[in-house]
């Protein structure tokens, strides 16, 4: 209704022969604007996020959250070598470290990277435990082998975890 | 006594319903929790005594009493003279006061409830309290995200967030700083803003405006909300989930709440003219103009409709540029402040800003701290990302957002971890309780069958016909295995959440409750106290002139005006960068241009920081680069390099710099060390080779116990040569 309303406006002004005084800052806006760079047709539509999959979204999340929680800014700003040495003290040469014991805002960069590829792991693991407990699609061998696998998985990274972290901190919960 | 407990409790749960027997059950757990919380934070006050932590503390314990004893007006007007000499502060223009707000008001009800306690207790006291009243927070929280009628998650959330350590490091008893009572704001204001979300109310919006009003006044962070919630309209509308309660909850958040922010002397106008509320305001214009849209889109039909759209997307573009350039043109606009670009460019700060790059909890962070602090949450919440992103829903996507979010600014700064660690605690709540769901399920249907059809079994195996036998072994031996994998599974959750309790004691009481001003050391004979810093600041109160000046690097400002009672140069309030720089050329150049520097500052007295005899190693001679980083950054004369050797190393033996060697800050630290233990640093390790020198223009007027802290008095200009 309302559209032909307007259309019935555009036939009056096209239709009127003599400008009366009222519309001449019209003509002139008008007259102006066809002087100014015609504006290309632009097609809009309303910006929209590309359709991904949820689980793809979520690996790329967690792919970032591994790199962050490994202090992969820490890397970039304080620049760390990515192994450290140390003295042995039995016999007095140098050994390569992999952990810089003792503090907990300073790392070399294996050592971060592998503590949170455990994180992913433990995740990735917990979703298949969910998966084999949950899914329809899967035949009992299959799902032995999904359970087996993830909590394999889980018990093995958590006692790298904390094996890791008992490195780190030498007198942990102690 | 249990014999007679036991029937009355039998007859009290058979007079409530099963639902008021959940509502019980619920509200004593979450009421544990909140008691959990703040009993945890008391380690400090146990082993110490109910003592203000570290440096900022003592500011804001400080501005309490003043607020306490003289006024709400007084206090907003109070010129602070003592600080800044000869400068001033303006502390009622320059300071976040919820703080002070929050401890004022534990110490008006405590008296007015009859208990005498004095403000230190008020204020020592306060960030426990506010941490129960953060579980609860949390708990509402963590269950609109939710949804459902289910409120374990929320349950959960307030049980990880009452005891994770990562919130603990900023919230023990006595740590009286902004974030400790910020944080309960902060989820507060999310909280009612999902609330506002998901019912489009303006009862509710306006909830959590007054919400966001009580975080502006608590903590700088607030910058985060006004910088979130945008991003998640964002977000919502390019996922096509705008709807109208999202356009009522934002739009009046955003109208009422930058208006009442405004309400906080600090913030004022920076609400509409900082760089940093910009995103806000633009988001609030495009999200008229889209509400706008969409209305003439349901009036016209399509062809007039795109020509709508392309003169509305023009014209709006050209005038939100053209406003925009004028704005900034015009200096309107204030540009993004150091802290805020660093969050965005996570190394500015080190190239730009060495005063902000200097405080160490503005480091970024490794991941011993994520593990530290967090602990099972590092797992359990992405797995929560994981559920999240099956079942999308409004006040999900906000969880994701915030989550994310917060990763990252934590990953930035350590100190942003507190940020992070509740959204943590939301998500870790969420994905355990999915994750168990299903498995809690097997296991209660397992264990009521076995209660049900204890006899039955055999029954039913007799009647069962042998052709079908096999298969229903196999069935049974596949659903055996699912109870049984079930059992282990919530077995290993219990497990799990075991060592995340021990952990989260064992890191609260040995890493988080050390008061820093107090310092406990393993002496021969046990545990020995090290209060060489009380000493010292009490030594000042008593001893120095009334209106003595103490120069000491800026770490320590805070202390000497709150216990020490003297005026200061330079304090943890880092508003001018050209008086912190002079304090650094006064420590930093050599005793004969350094006085000058002490008279021009009118000092009466410096103070240094020396953990040599003892071996405290967070001294002045460890900070000193920053003072010449600081100072370099201003006079140009002074260069890094200087004071480290040929090979670039920072070290103080015999091949330390001759500059270093010069300064008044290695003079002050290493005076008459030869006398005290034969010259050796049991910081640095190693005996110190340099030490025949003697002061001219100093004396030394006081050292502690244990020589941490030094105050040496500025002898007055000779009169003869």
């Amino acid at each position: 209704m309302a559209s032909t309303g307007k259309r019935g406006v555009h036939e009056e002004f096209g239709a009127a022969d003599e400008v009366p005084w009222y519309d001449v800052p019209y003509h002139v806006t008008v007259a102006a604007t066809s002087l100014l760079p015609q504006v290309p047709r632009l097609q809009l539509a309303t910006p929209r996020l590309p359709r991904v999959r949820p689980f793809s979204a979520f690996l790329l999340c967690l792919f970032t959250y591994v790199l962050v929680t490994g202090g992969v800014m820490y890397d970039v700003i304080v620049g760390p070598p990515s192994m450290g040495q140390r003295v042995d003290a039995r016999t007095g040469l140098m050994r390569p470290q992999t952990v810089l014991v003792g503090q907990l805002n300073a790392q070399y960069l294996i050592e971060g990277l592998f503590a949170s590829f455990l994180y992913a792991v433990e995740v990735l693991a917990l979703i298949l435990l969910h998966y084999a407990h949950n899914s329809t699609r899967l035949d009992d061998p299959e799902r032995q082998l999904a359970y087996g696998a993830s909590l394999a998985a889980v018990l093995l990274s958590l006692t790298l975890q904390r094996a890791l972290i008992s490195v780190k901190v030498p007198n942990y919960l102690r | 006594m249990s014999q007679p407990l036991r029937p009355s409790l039998a007859r009290l749960t058979s007079l409530l319903t099963p639902a008021q027997q959940e509502l019980l059950l619920r509200s004593t757990v979450l009421a544990l929790t909140a008691v959990l919380a703040f009993v945890v934070r008391l380690f400090s006050v146990l082993r110490y005594e109910a003592v203000i932590h570290e440096f900022d503390p003592y500011f804001n314990y400080r501005a309490t009493r003043v607020l306490v004893e003289k006024g709400l007006y007084e206090f907003w007007n109070w010129f602070d003279d003592t600080s800044w000499y000869p400068l001033g502060r303006d502390v009622g223009g320059t300071v976040y006061a919820g703080t002070m707000y929050s401890a004022a008001l534990l110490f008006w009800v405590c008296r007015a409830l009859g208990f005498p306690i004095d403000v230190r207790n008020a204020c020592v006291f306060t960030s426990p309290l506010w941490a129960s009243l953060t579980t609860l927070a949390m708990y509402n929280f963590t269950n609109e995200i939710a949804g459902g009628c289910d409120k374990t998650p929320g349950l959960l959330a307030a049980a990880l967030v009452s005891i994770v350590p990562g919130y603990i490091s900023r919230s023990v008893a006595g740590s009286f700083d902004n974030e400790c009572v910020a944080i309960f704001a902060l989820i507060q204001t999310f909280y009612l803003f999902l609330k506002a979300v998901n019912t489009g109310s303006l009862l509710w919006a306006l909830a959590c405006c007054l919400g966001y009003l009580y975080m502006v006044a608590c903590w700088g962070g607030y910058i985060f909300i006004i910088n979130l919630i945008p991003i998640y309209v964002i977000v919502m509308v390019s996922m096509g989930r705008y709807s109208h309660r999202l356009y009522v909850a934002y739009s009046v958040v955003y109208v009422l709440g930058t208006l009442l922010s405004m309400q906080i002397r600090f913030v004022g106008f920076q609400a509409v003219q900082s760089s940093e509320h910009m995103s806000a305001a633009a988001v609030f214009v495009l999200l008229q103009l889209y509400c706008l849209a969409r209305w003439v889109q349901s009036l016209v039909p399509e062809r007039t409709f795109r020509e709508f759209l392309r003169l509305l997307v023009i014209g709006s573009a050209a005038a939100l540029g053209l406003v925009a350039l004028v704005a900034t043109g015009t200096g309107y606009i204030v540009p993004w402040t150091g802290r805020f670009y660093t969050l965005l460019d996570p190394t500015y700060a080190t190239k730009h800003i060495p005063i902000i790059a200097s405080v160490s909890e503005h480091q970024p962070t490794a991941w011993a701290s994520y593990f530290f602090d967090l602990h099972m949450l590092t797992v359990l919440a992405p797995l929560g990302l994981y559920y999240c992103f099956t079942a999308l829903s409004d006040t999900v996507v906000f969880a994701v957002l915030y989550f994310a979010c917060a990763v990252y600014f934590s990953g930035v700064m350590v100190r942003l971890m507190l940020v992070l660690a509740p959204a943590a605690c939301a998500m870790g709540a969420i994905g355990a309780t999915s994750l168990l769901r299903s498995f809690m399920t097997d296991v209660k249907g397992a264990m009521q069958e076995s209660r049900m059809w204890n006899g039955h079994a055999a029954v039913s195996a007799a009647v069962s016909p042998s052709t079908s036998a096999s298969l229903g072994s196999s069935i049974r031996s596949g659903r055996r295995l699912r109870v049984e994998i079930a059992a282990v599974t919530i077995l290993g959750a219990l497990l799990l959440t075991g060592s995340y309790v021990r952990h989260s004691t064992w890191a609260t009481s040995e890493a988080y409750s050390s008061p820093s001003i107090v310092l406990l050391g393993h002496g021969p004979e046990g545990r020995i106290v090290i209060d060489d810093f009380r000493e010292a600041y009490y030594w000042l109160g008593s001893n120095a002139a009334e209106d003595a000046k103490i120069a000491s690097w800026w770490d320590y400002g805070y202390q000497i005006a709150g216990m020490g009672f003297r005026t200061t140069i330079v304090d943890n309030n880092t508003w001018n960068f050209s008086h912190i720089a002079t304090v650094g050329a006064l420590l930093n150049q050599p005793e004969e241009r350094a006085y000058p520097i002490a008279r021009m500052l009118d000092v009466d007295y410096v103070l240094v920081i020396f953990g040599g005899v003892l071996g405290y190693a967070s001294d002045d001679i460890n900070k000193f680069l920053w003072p010449v980083r600081i100072a370099g950054s201003v006079d140009p004369n002074i260069r890094e390099s200087q004071y480290l050797t040929r090979r670039g190393e920072y070290r103080l033996d015999g091949e330390a710099a001759p500059a270093m060697r010069e300064s008044l800050m290695y003079k002050l630290c290493y005076y008459r060390l030869r006398d005290i233990n034969g010259g050796v640093d049991r910081v640095r390790g190693h005996k110190i080779p340099h030490l025949d020198f003697s002061l001219q223009h100093f004396e030394e007027a006081f050292s502690s116990e244990r020589f941490i802290v030094r105050i040496y008095r500025v002898k007055p200009p000779r009169n003869r040569e």
